[in-house]
Formats: C-alpha cells, structure tokens, sequence
C-alpha cells in the first residue's frame, strides 16, 4: 500500500450499466424462451478496470527490465539430495573415507542427527564427467548427464537453515518465518498470467511425502491471494472441485452458470458494485477452466514418443508425469510450476535411496529440458532444480546415511538466460564448505528475478509498514551465471 | 515496483492544497519523514546514517532553518540534482513527489513545528461535530462527507438491513421466521430490539470467536512438517464464551495473556492462555527443542504486537525498530515477560464431563468417609503403617544415579537435566529403540532403578510423552563390559514396580497394530518390562485419576556385577517402546518423557516399592503433612486393608466412570527462578547478547502500580491499561474493519509511523475513549456501531459514490463486500436449512478429498475420518478441524488464513476456484440438495417455493424478471432431463446476493 502513489481509477457507472442491461436484455429475449446458451460476459469486462479485480490483478504485466525467462518450472528435490554423492567427486573425501573429518571444519557447526565428528564417507557411486563442460556426475544421473551442457550447475549453494520444514520455507519465500509470499507467487505478482483458463501458478507434488514445508511453500503471504500456488491431483480432478457434482452434465452446469450471471447482473443494474462483475467473470472463468483443465492435464494426448522420452505412463502418479504436465501447462500459458519430490532424506538407505530416486526422476529432468528446446520454449522458460539443503560428507548411522547440511549443496538451472554448460562455484575437498563463488539461497532468489526482468531490491510490497520483497534485506545476483 | 503496489489497490488519495498555516506536522510531515528518511535516519542506532536521525525534534533541527525551506539541509538534499547528495539515495527508494516537498517546505516556513505521533499520545475524547446528527459516529462521519460534497445515502431496506446486522454480529444470516417476525413488529424500537436478540444470541459469541482466531493464529494442528493434531478446542470455546459472557475486553486479553497467573486462577483462566500456546510447534526429527522453543516466543510478540498493541513489534526483533521508537532491548524486554513459562498441557472437561468429575470425587470422598466409620481405629493403624514405611524405605539400597553420556540414538532428541534425570523432547516416533550409555566407577551393580518424573513440559505433567501424559516400555534391558564396545547383557529378575496393573490387551484404536500384530500386544504387570518380549509391555495408564504421578521400576541382577581393576564399568541401558501405532506424525506415540536411572551395590530386598508420590510425604515430618497429603495417605492405607475390600472396589468402580479429559495447551509460569532472557544479536539465537529483564518500551505508558513489574500478568494488564495510547483505539480499528471492511486506519495492525492515515481520526477516538469508558464493553461498542445512521445506510453504489469513493473510505454508503470464508459455508448452510447450530465442543471433519491428507499431497497420512452425521458434518464452519499444512480448501479458497501467524487483516479475492467451490464442493452440493427438497416440498405451487427459497437465500422476494429467469431454468432442466429442483437450488445458493454481506 503506498499512501503517495495513490490514483484514482474511474467507473463510469452509467455507461456500463446501459451496456450490460441492454446485454441482460437481449438475454431474455433470445434465450427466455429460446433455450439458454452462453452469455458472453468477457466483453462487459472490457474497458474497465476496477470490474475485474482478480483478472486485472493477474492480467500480463510487462517485467521493467527485459527478461530472458517468461516462465519457471522449479523441480523442488525435497528431503535435500546428496551433493555429496551425485556431484561432487571428492577424491580426498574418498580418500578419507572411515576417518574423522578435521576439527577445524567442525568449528561452531551444528549437525541435526549426528554427532559432528562422525567419519567421513565418500561417494557412493563412480563418478562420470558428462558433455563439453564436463561436469562430473554420479553415473545414475546418465540421462541428465546427457543434457549437461545446457545447464548452468551451481556447486557452492548454502543455505541457513538445516531442519527441513524451516529450510524448504526459507528456499521458497526468503525466510524461515512462515506467513510470507513464495517465489513462485512473487513471479506471478510481478508478472500476472498469460492464461485466463488455469492458475498463474500451479503446484504438483510427488514422491513418498509432500513437502516438509507444506502449503507455505506456495502460499501468497501478504500479497493478494490471487497469487498463491494452486495444487494439481496428478489423477482424477487436477483441480479441486473441477469436475461437475454427480448427477449434473456439462448442459446444466452451463445453464446454471448461466442464470447465475444473468441474476447477478441484475443485481449489478441497481447496487452497481463492480465486485459483482469480478463474480460474473470468476463464473465465466471457472467453466472455462472446467473446460480447458481436463484436456491441458490429460498426458495421454501426448504422443507415444513423448511419453517415453518422460517415461511418463498416464493414469500412474509419478514425477515423469508431472514433468510432462508442467511442459503442456507452461505451453498454455501458467506462469510459474513448482513440481515438489519429497524423496531425498536419506539417512540411511543411501545407496539404494539414490538410486531409486534418479531411477524416478533423471530421465524425466532430462526430457523436459530437451522437450522445451525441441519446442522452442527452453530459451525464455527457466527450469531450476535443488532441494532445501545438503548433506553432510560425514556418516549418519552405519555406513549408509548422511545427516542435513547447509553449508554446502548443488542446484542447476537451466534455460531462460542462464549459461549452458557452465559450472559455478566449487566446495573444498570434502564437500563440506561451499568455498568458491558461494550462493545463498538469497542470492538464487535474486537471480531468478533478475532472469524475469525485476531488480529483486525494487519487486517490493507494502506490509505492515514496510516494503517487504523476496530477498528481504539480502541476496545479489549471481551474474557469472547469466548468457 | 512501486507502480505495482500503486496499481493493485485503488488508493483513495485526496488531493489537498493546503492554506497557510494548516500543515500539521503528525498528520502531513512525519508520514513523509517515516517512509522516506527513518529506515536510516530513525530510532536504528545502527543503522542511522550521518549521524542525522529525523525521528526526533531535537535530531532535526540539524537539518532544519526554521521558516527558511531553501535554507535547510533536509530540503536542500531532497532537491538536490547531484544523485551523491539527493535523498533518499536513489539506489533506495524513488524521489520525493513535489506534492510532498512542497509540504516540507510549508512546514518549514511555518516555522517547522514538531509534534508527537498521533497514536502514541492517550486518545482524548474529542467534541462531537455539531450537524444535526444526534448520533456522535454519524457526526463524525457526515462531517467528512460535507468537506468532500457527499451525504449520506438512504436508509437500508428493512430486510436486507436485518441480514447485514444478523451477519456482522451473529455470522449467519436470519431464518426466514426471525425475517417475517422482524418485519411484522411495527412498534418503535424494533430494530434495536433485533440487535439486543442478536448480541444476546449464542451464535454472537461464535462469530467473533471466529474472528479473534485469525489474531490468534488458532489451527488444529502443530504445524512444520509432522503437522501433528493438538487438541486445542477448549481454548476456541473458552473465546466463544467470553464474548457470549464476558464481553470486557480488558479482562480477554488479561486472561489470555496472564489468566494462569491470577489469584485462584480456574481452569478456564488457565486455558484462555491457549492463545500464547497457539504457536506452531515444530516436531522434525532433527530440531533443538530449545531453538523453536525461541521461535514460538518470536510468534507470540507477532501476535501480541498485531493484535493487541497494533505496532509492528517484529520489525525490532532484529535491530531497534526502522520506524517506531521501539528499541532493540525493548523487545527483548517484552520477550522476557513471555520467556519465563513451561509449555504445559492442562486436562480440560467439558460442562457435562466436569459435573461427571465431581460428582465422582464426592462419591469417592463419601466412600472414604464411610471407611473410617466402618474402620473406627484407622488413625492408629495408618499411623503404623506409615511408620512400617518408613521402616522399609531406610532398608532401601543406596542409589546413585547415573546420566548417560550417550543419550539415545533412536530418533529421539534427550537432554540431561540437572538433577540427573534425561528428558526426551521434539520427535517422538510411535516405535522406538533408545540406548543410553555411560561409565561408572560403583565397585559393584546389584540392582537398578528406573525412574519416571513428572514434567511440565509433558502432557498433563507426564510422566510419559503419550498424549495423556503416559508412556509403555516394551523391554528394557542392561548392559555391561569392562571396555565401551564390548558389552554383554546382564540376567535381571523380574522387575517391580509401584504400578503393577493387570495384564491386558493394547488399546488399538489409540495406538493401532502393525500387520501381524493383531490381539497379540500386551500390556499390565511390571515384570512385562524385562520378559524378553517386545510384544508385552509395562505401560503407565491406571485410569485418568492415577496415571499422570511419577513412577518407579526396580530390578535386580540375578548375579551382581563386579568391577574388576582400576578402570570404569561401561553401561548401557536399553529402552525399547513398540506398543505406540503406525503414524509417527500422528500422535501414536507411548515413549518416555523424563526419566532417571540408578544403580547400587545393594540389593533391593522388599516387595513392590512404595510410590514416588507417598515418598515424599511419608519423607515429611506428619507436622507437615498438608490436607491433599494426608487424603492421599489415607487412600493408601485404605486400599492395604482387606477389611475395606468392598469400598475399594466401590471406589476403582466410581473411578471407571471418570470422563476422559481433553489436553489443552497453556501457558504455566516458572516458579522460582527465571529464565534468563538474552538480547539476540539480529534476532539469531546463534548470537545471545546482554541479559535482559522484563520491560515495557519507554515511548509508552508506564507498567500499572501494584504488581511485580516482572510478572507476565503485570504485563497482560499493562498490555490493555487505561493509560495506554493504542490498546483501545487498536481494537476499534480493527473491529471497525470488521462492520465496514476497512479500518479507519487502513493498516489495522499498525498505528505507528507507518500507518495509513485515519480516514476518521476524531470518531476514532471518540470511539477508544467511549469504549474504555463503557468499561472495554464489547457488546456496547457493537452496539454502538450497528446502530449508527451509517451503518444502517443503502449500499448500493451511484456513479457520484462509484466515482469519488469507489472504496467507501468516506462511508456515504453502507458496506457491501462478500464475508469472510467462514460465513460463506455457514449461509449456505443455514440458507438450505441444515445448519446444526451446536455451540461449542471438538472439532468437526466434514468432507475433504481424501487424497489432499495422504503423501504427496501431505507430508505424510493424516487421519480425516469424515463425518457422516448431520449433527457433525453440518456444523458451522468454524468448528472445521484446521490442519495447518492441508487448510480446508473450501475456506482457503475464499482467503481463510492457515494460522500459521497472527493475521488481523484478511485479503478479500474474487477467484474462478471460489465459483468451483460453490458450484461443485460436497457440501455445497448437499446445501444445494436440501434447498431443492424445500423448494419441492412446496407441491402445489412452484413459484411459490422458488420464491420462498429466494428469500430464504437473500431476505428479499425476487422481482417478476428474477423469478422469470429461474422458472426458465426450471423448465429447461426438466425438459432435459436433469433436477431441476436442485438447479434452480444451485443458483440461489451461488448467487453474488446470497454470498455477500448488503
């Protein structure tokens, strides 16, 4: 709220009441009696401002800055995947394998299960260096390998949090204190929708769990609640309450939507609150939705080519599938995807936990990538990929688990104006300490709204008198990064 | 990004050209120093830049010549060409409009005179504008409509007012019966008699119950990951009859804040401290316990700050306040008030169940005094057998006790106390295995003890981590060797303990099976802790009279254990727990709270020890013996008598029939001394400063005479003192936003620097000093409100009103906006007449797609058993069970906030998923489905029934073409073959009339 830079928007009360009575008019006479149809009330919309509050609030915004990405697709690996044995080959730490790691490291740190001396534990898997860029990974990740040069690798993430709910939170809105926007509805704010007929922001969730953090993950905090990140049911409705009730077929829930907004427009005719308007549009928009949603979501449209470049199977939850749901969404026009895999807290059952995990999502992070170049949309669509934090280079339980760890882990990035086939940052020989080029999560966030065309210092809303923004009073842009 | 705040909510800006010598510096000047220049030129030490600060008078005149604006620094740097000089720093913030230069240099030529805040001086009754209207808030209102040429607009239509007043205070919209009766009273005074009905309705209390939760950030559940169900609904009912009963404000938040720390304080005071518990609590496996225990404190002043002081509290959290003069320390000094108190859990009963308790406490007593009738010599024979006791007691062995250093590994967090004793805090998984080792230097072990202490941190005290305070240990065993990993498990004889219950099945609906487990779980005798077999168990429930007590558990070593050479013996105790459930998140867990082992040389020879709570006493001199020492004595002596044998099975028979109690969160003062509060340096616990004691910020009033100046009760009554600037005008504002949609200040949840301008600042006022007055009389302050001129206005909008004050800041119209999430479900389901109008009681779970509680959609599988009854399911919507991390999403979708922070302002969207929610959701559909049958039950005449089902939705007939419209759709759907009943039901229910507030 900025008490300066108020302004007046006018209604011209008169002239749009005349035009939409003399529609409500024409109304009755075709239809009472003729047999209803569909009222085109999108037109009434038009020309005025204050009518469609929710449409104007989500209306496409041109970003101040030039953008390189239009759009997001952040695949949120919850739970925290292992950088230690998917992209960093240590060849101390496997050196040192069973040893104590160096007390100087462990100086001040605090671990979350286990006791900070624990022994070091090298890499579980051979390691591989994939593309020009060569940048090593974990011979599990062969089809992301493949694709290694169009992704940005950042190796010096660190976070400051290091239980998982509180961690996720901080990666999604900027702070470990609930009740704040996320990024993906910041994105939305600052962006609005390029779709009348889905959410701007839409959230897909797969794995064993959902996500630590929740609905904050995604929640609109302080800014309008237009903005929050809208969940998607991978089967049946992919929007809550899409499909029409039992009993009640596409004809009459066209005609009850119908006289709805007939009687709604009479009411409008004599209290002339432009809020009814924004109701007759909300109608209007929810049957299109109705729809639209079931087909843009229905992956079994896609050709079988497709669907095993994915793996994608219709009709079997997976993350394969909500990948492949992500593409036809951002092709319609949604703004920001957030896929959520809560599957990488592995403190135990490493070995076999990461392989399951890139058995269930490598070869579908790598076919989005080549799916959106192949489309044309991996140049303005930025695909982002990490957890919450990392995991430590020492052992939790047997020989087979690692405990969180913020001071080090590895996101990448890709598409929409991030460098292909460049690595960012590095870690010491452990793994432990992100020591070249660090990036705090502040910094992502900022980097991300750079990449979207906003100077994240000036993307700000007021609350609670003060202008709060995602980065709060943090973060720079990461610009070795940036093509 | 301004231009996009600008743009999102059409700000009402008057333009002013301002007259000589009208600037007013609170009103005009300081707004414009606070947002531009206080972020580095405020109260922050830290962060002040130039060593300028322009919060102060004092402070400015560095950059002010007084009655020469060219001549002053402050205009001259606001000017400036030079990006170096201008202020503020471009990099920062956009430059001054001329509009408010301007007023600077006015300002400063008038001679630049300072003033204070205008919320942080007391609020005085102001003079009631004189213009004819009788009623003060009208005057005040029709004053500002005459300086911007607008009037008042007509009288609401009878009917439609008697909705928006049956929704403001009731939340549910008339029955068509309370409609017809109103309009049929023609007598004078009719309106103001449906208000008394309405203030004094049940229903009152739920409304603003409701709506004191969003400030209370009230959920059903923990919150953070586990999101575990708490049990936190007596709070919720204590709210409901506080506004129904109590409506004192004051005294609200004096209990809420400090009602466990008033004399006798009852159960009911005890709980209204709920409201401080509400904090999320975060049970991750990894957490210290300590540092959310912090981060719950952090929401607690949020809340506070939001909700009763109406500042921005948190904003000092970090560094002194950017804005307000609210010091760093300060904060930490109202922390402190918060900081010293145990997060304990009270045994809450309903009415009905505590007339149940106490009837059965004076049956007890009446079978206890019938004892010592039929048992005439009982004095002299208790006597002796405390004495025999005693005698017992000092042929015990000596114990010593042992804290491990290695304190579990299972996934639960320990903590050594100080007395010895391990307390187990944070995740509590519903199977677990712990081992605690150590080493020792006793030359020989000949039995152990294991202890189980009371906590306030557990549920009812403890001793156990269940949600009854209880916990099962399904084997425990012993280890020990002469080097740390070379232990070897030692033979115990069976274990014995002061609770030795009977040996029966696992309670399954608390604590359900794994696969294969079926019937073969047991629990009972204290010998079940060391059989070697995990499937029985020696668990603490003895009824809800007797299980919350410490506990103990002996054993000796079938061949005692000697030390050989110099060196220590290394121990480990082993504590297996598999008599929980399956869902570690969901409260199926039975492991230990606080507990303590000891060893000795010696033997224990007697047979079933003596309880830890008959100890004590019998360790006091009998002098000393307090009248609940000497009941409890004589209710031991009384159950050693075979004599009695008869009333001791009357009284287990009268015990059977004890109410189960619910576990309220509240909020207990640590006796003795406190916890010590440190100053953290940014706000991160990582980096304590100075220690802080308790304190108020020095801008405001002082703490009241009378109380201890440390005390959180002194605190709660300074929090709502007649003395102070903002309690009172911070509730009015906010209640105003309730009626009227917007606040007179617009930011409700903060009066300071930053505020937006009162749109009304005399009736504000006017208002706070009337209400404190009244007696902080809730009821009168609505009272007062609803029967303004007004608020009794039309609402509909003229092209001049839809022109001028589209957001009716200006009030010459009566509000008009759609309710708030909780009052959308309610008139749809009193509007089709299945409402059930239970107050009070647990919470309900209506239908909710089932996926959203499983994993991935949840973080892990939540129980939501969805009531079928009418009587549950059809409750009103504040009554909803509130997972925090899966909120209802019907009310979600209306803006419903998730209580995971204090939320005293609510968006208000107009969204395509709302149109989904009322056209397709269960319950809408059930609505829809009653409203048809009511409308079918009218045989004999369609319109008829239509109409009275209109109105039933929207208290008004439908016009000859409303009605047309609906028979049309009538026929339609009947010559297609569908319901048309339920499609002419569906559109009264959706309508924008029936979902909103007229």
């Amino acid at each position: 709220m900025n008490r300066k830079q108020g302004s007046f928007t006018q209604v011209d009360g008169n002239t749009l009441s005349d035009f939409s009575r003399s529609v409500s008019r024409r109304w009755f006479m075709r239809d009472c009696g003729m047999g209803l149809g569909g009222v085109a009330m999108n037109h009434l919309m038009q020309g005025d401002s204050r009518a469609a509050t929710a449409a104007n609030l989500l209306a496409p915004k041109q970003p101040p800055f030039p953008a390189k990405a239009k759009r997001v697709i952040f695949l949120f690996m919850g739970g925290a995947p292992s950088h230690i044995d998917l992209f960093e080959n240590k060849a101390t730490l496997a050196k040192l394998d069973g040893t104590a790691p160096p007390a100087e490291l462990l100086e001040g740190y605090r671990s979350a299960f286990i006791k900070p001396d624990n022994k070091l534990l090298g890499p579980k898997f051979p390691f591989k260096r994939y593309g020009q860029c060569g940048m090593e990974m974990a011979e599990i990740l062969p089809h992301l390998g493949g694709m290694a040069d169009e992704i940005t690798w950042i190796k010096s993430m660190h976070t400051d949090a290091f239980n998982h709910a509180p961690a996720q939170i901080l990666m999604s809105t900027g702070s470990q204190q609930f009740g704040r926007p996320s990024l993906g509805s910041w994105a939305t704010y600052g962006l609005g929708s390029e779709t009348e007929n889905l959410p701007a922001f839409v959230v897909l969730s797969s794995g064993k769990k959902g996500p630590s953090g929740g609905s904050a993950n995604f929640g609109s905090g302080f800014l309008p609640s237009v903005y929050q990140g809208v969940p998607f049911n991978s089967v049946g409705d992919p929007v809550l309450f899409l499909s029409n009730p039992e009993g009640i077929n596409r004809k009459s829930q066209r005609s009850a939507i119908d006289a709805i907004n007939v009687l709604n427009q009479k009411r409008f005719d004599s209290v002339a609150d432009p809020e009814i308007q924004t109701r007759i549009n909300s109608f209007e928009m929810a049957y299109r939705m109705q729809d639209v949603a079931p087909e843009v979501t229905d992956i079994s449209l896609e050709s079988r080519e497709t669907l095993e470049l994915y793996g994608a199977k219709p009709g079997e939850p997976s993350f394969a599938n909500n990948c492949l749901l992500a593409r036809r969404l951002v092709e319609q026009g949604v703004r920001f995807v957030e896929l959520f895999h809560e599957s990488w807290d592995q403190h135990g059952n490493l070995k076999k936990g990461l392989e399951n995990n890139c058995l269930d999502t490598d070869q579908a992070c790598a076919a989005l990538l080549k799916d959106l170049k192949q489309r044309g949309l991996l140049e303005d669509t930025l695909v982002v990929w990490g957890g919450e934090f990392g995991r430590t280079p020492m052992v939790q339980g047997g020989l087979d688990g690692r405990d969180h760890h913020s001071n080090a882990f590895t996101m990448w990035m890709a598409g929409g104006g991030v460098k292909g086939g460049h690595i960012h940052g590095a870690t010491d020989d452990l793994g432990f300490n992100a020591t070249e080029k660090p990036v705090h999560v502040h910094d992502l966030n900022a980097t991300i709204l750079h990449l979207l065309g906003f100077d994240h210092e000036r993307l700000t809303f007021r609350s609670q008198g003060r202008d709060f923004r995602l980065t709060d009073v943090h973060g720079n842009v990461v610009r070795d990064i940036l093509a | 990004m301004r231009f996009f705040s600008a743009t999102l909510v059409v700000l009402f800006s008057l333009v002013f050209s301002y007259a000589a010598g009208e600037i007013d510096f609170a009103k005009d000047v300081q707004p414009i120093l606070s947002d531009n220049c206080y972020a580095c030129h405020g109260p922050d030490e830290q962060e002040r830049k130039g060593k300028l600060r322009l919060d102060t008078e004092a402070g400015a005149w560095k950059a002010l010549t007084k009655g020469d604006p060219e001549g002053s620094e402050l205009i001259a740097r606001i000017v400036s060409t030079d990006p170096d000089e201008l202020m503020p720093p471009p990099k920062k913030k956009d430059a001054l409009p001329a509009a408010e230069i301007d007023i600077l240099r006015q300002w400063i030529e008038e001679g630049a005179a300072w003033g204070s805040h205008w919320a942080f001086e007391a609020p005085v009754r102001p003079a009631v504008p004189t213009n004819g209207e009788k009623d003060p808030i009208d005057a005040f209102v029709k004053a500002t409509h005459g300086q911007h040429d607008l009037a008042f607009s007509k009288a609401s239509s009878e009917a439609k007012l008697l909705r928006r007043v049956a929704l403001d205070l009731t939340g549910l919209p008339p029955t068509v019966a309370e409609l017809d009766a109103f309009l049929k009273d023609e007598k004078e005074g009719a309106y103001d008699r449906a208000v008394t009905r309405l203030l004094n309705s049940k229903h009152y209390g739920e409304r603003w119950a409701r709506w004191w939760m969003d400030a209370g950030r009230y959920a059903d559940s923990n919150g953070y990951e586990k999101d575990a169900e708490r049990f936190v609904w007596p709070y919720r009912d204590w709210v409901i009859d506080a506004f129904n009963d109590e409506p004192q404000y004051d005294q609200f938040i004096i209990r809420q804040v400090g009602g466990d720390l008033l004399q006798n304080a009852s159960v009911s005071d005890r709980v209204a401290t709920g409201f401080l518990r509400n904090s999320m609590v975060n049970e991750e496996g990894a957490i210290n316990a300590e540092q959310f225990r912090i981060e719950g404190i952090f929401d607690r002043m949020d809340a506070v700050g939001k909700s009763i002081l109406g500042l921005t509290t948190q904003c000092a959290q970090c560094h002194t306040h950017k804005y307000d003069p609210i010091q760093h320390e300060e904060y930490f000094g109202m922390f402190a008030y918060l900081n010293n108190s145990h997060e304990a859990t009270v045994p809450y009963f309903n009415k009905a169940d505590s007339r149940t308790v106490s009837q059965v406490e004076e049956q007890v007593k009446a079978v206890r005094d019938l004892a010592k009738v039929r048992f005439p010599m009982w004095e002299s024979s208790l006597q002796n057998w405390v004495a025999a006791e005693k005698t017992k007691l000092s042929a015990e062995p000596k114990w010593q006790v042992v804290t491990p250093k290695h304190l579990g590994d299972g996934g639960q967090k320990f903590y050594a106390q100080e007395d010895g004793s391990i307390m187990a805090m944070g995740y509590s998984p519903s199977r677990s295995s712990e081992n605690f080792e150590t080493e020792v230097t006793l030359d020989q072990i000949s039995s152990l003890r294991i202890e189980l202490l009371m906590d306030p941190y557990l549920t009812y005290g403890g001793p156990g981590r269940s949600l009854e305070g209880t916990s099962a240990v399904s084997e425990f065993s012993f280890k020990v060797g002469d080097e740390s990993d070379l232990l070897e498990k030692v033979a115990i004889e069976p274990a014995q303990s002061d609770l030795d219950r009977p040996e029966r099945l696992i309670d399954t609906a608390k604590y359900p099976d794994r696969k294969g487990e079926a019937g073969k779980r047991k629990e009972g005798p204290a010998a079940f802790i060391n059989d070697g077999d995990t499937k029985t168990a020696w668990a603490t429930e003895a009824g809800v009279r007797r299980s919350n007590q410490p506990r103990l558990v002996v054993m000796n070593l079938k061949t005692p254990i000697k030390r050989k050479g110099d060196g220590p013996l290394f121990v480990r105790f082993e504590v297996s727990c598999q008599h929980g459930g399956t869902n570690s998140d969901a409260n199926e867990h039975r492991n230990l709270g606080r507990f303590r082992f000891s060893l000795s040389p010696d033997r224990y020879e007697a047979s079933k020890p003596l309880s830890p709570a008959l100890r004590s006493i019998i360790g006091k001199s009998s002098g000393k013996w307090t009248p609940a020492d000497k009941k409890a004595l004589f209710a031991a002596w009384m159950e050693t008598r075979s004599e009695l044998a008869k009333l001791n099975k009357t009284i287990a028979d009268l015990e059977a029939e004890y109410p189960a109690a619910t576990p309220q969160l509240v909020t207990q003062e640590i006796e003795g001394k406190r916890r010590e509060t440190r100053l953290y340096h940014r706000g991160e616990q990582m980096h304590p400063r100075q220690a802080v004691e308790p304190h108020v910020p020095a801008f405001l009033h002082d703490l009241p005479e009378g109380g201890d100046p440390k005390s959180r009760l002194t605190f709660a009554r300074w929090l709502v003192d007649r003395d102070s600037p903002i309690a009172a005008r911070t509730f009015v504002n906010r209640i105003w936003q309730a009626f009227f949609g917007r606040g007179i200040v617009e930011t409700v949840e903060d009066l300071g620097h930053q505020a937006s301008a009162p749109t009304h600042p005399g009736l504000l006022d006017w208002l706070a000093v009337e209400f404190m007055e009244s007696g902080w009389d809730i009821k009168h302050l609505h009272q007062l409100i609803v029967s303004s001129r007004t608020y009794r206005q039309d609402s509909a909008l003229t092209p001049k009103l839809a022109a001028q004050d589209p957001d009716n800041r200006l009030l010459a119209r009566g509000p008009r906006f759609r309710p708030d999430a909780e009052m959308v479900r309610d008139i749809q389901l009193a509007a089709s007449g299945i409402l059930d109008r239970t107050v009070g009681g647990e919470s309900v779970r209506p239908p909710i797609p089932r996926f959203l509680f499983d994993p991935p959609a949840s973080y892990g599988p939540k129980k939501w058993n969805e009531d079928m009854e009418p009587e549950r399911r059809y409750r009103r919507a504040l009554y909803t069970f509130r997972f925090r991390t899966v909120p209802p999403p019907f009310l979600s979708a209306f803006d419903a906030p998730v209580g995971d922070i204090s939320c005293v302002r609510r968006p208000r969207s107009t969204t395509p998923l709302q149109a989904l929610a009322l056209l397709n959701e269960p319950l809408s559909l059930e609505s829809a489905e009653a409203l048809a049958g009511q409308i079918k039950a009218v045989k004999s005449d369609l319109p008829a029934g239509v109409v009275a089902a209109f109105r039933s939705c929207t208290c008004r007939e439908p016009d000859a073409d409303e009605l047309e419209v609906l028979l049309t759709l009538f026929n339609k759907e009947k010559a297609d073959g569908g319901d048309p009943w339920l499609a002419v039901a569906r559109v009264l229910l959706n309508l924008d009339e029936t979902i909103t507030k007229s």
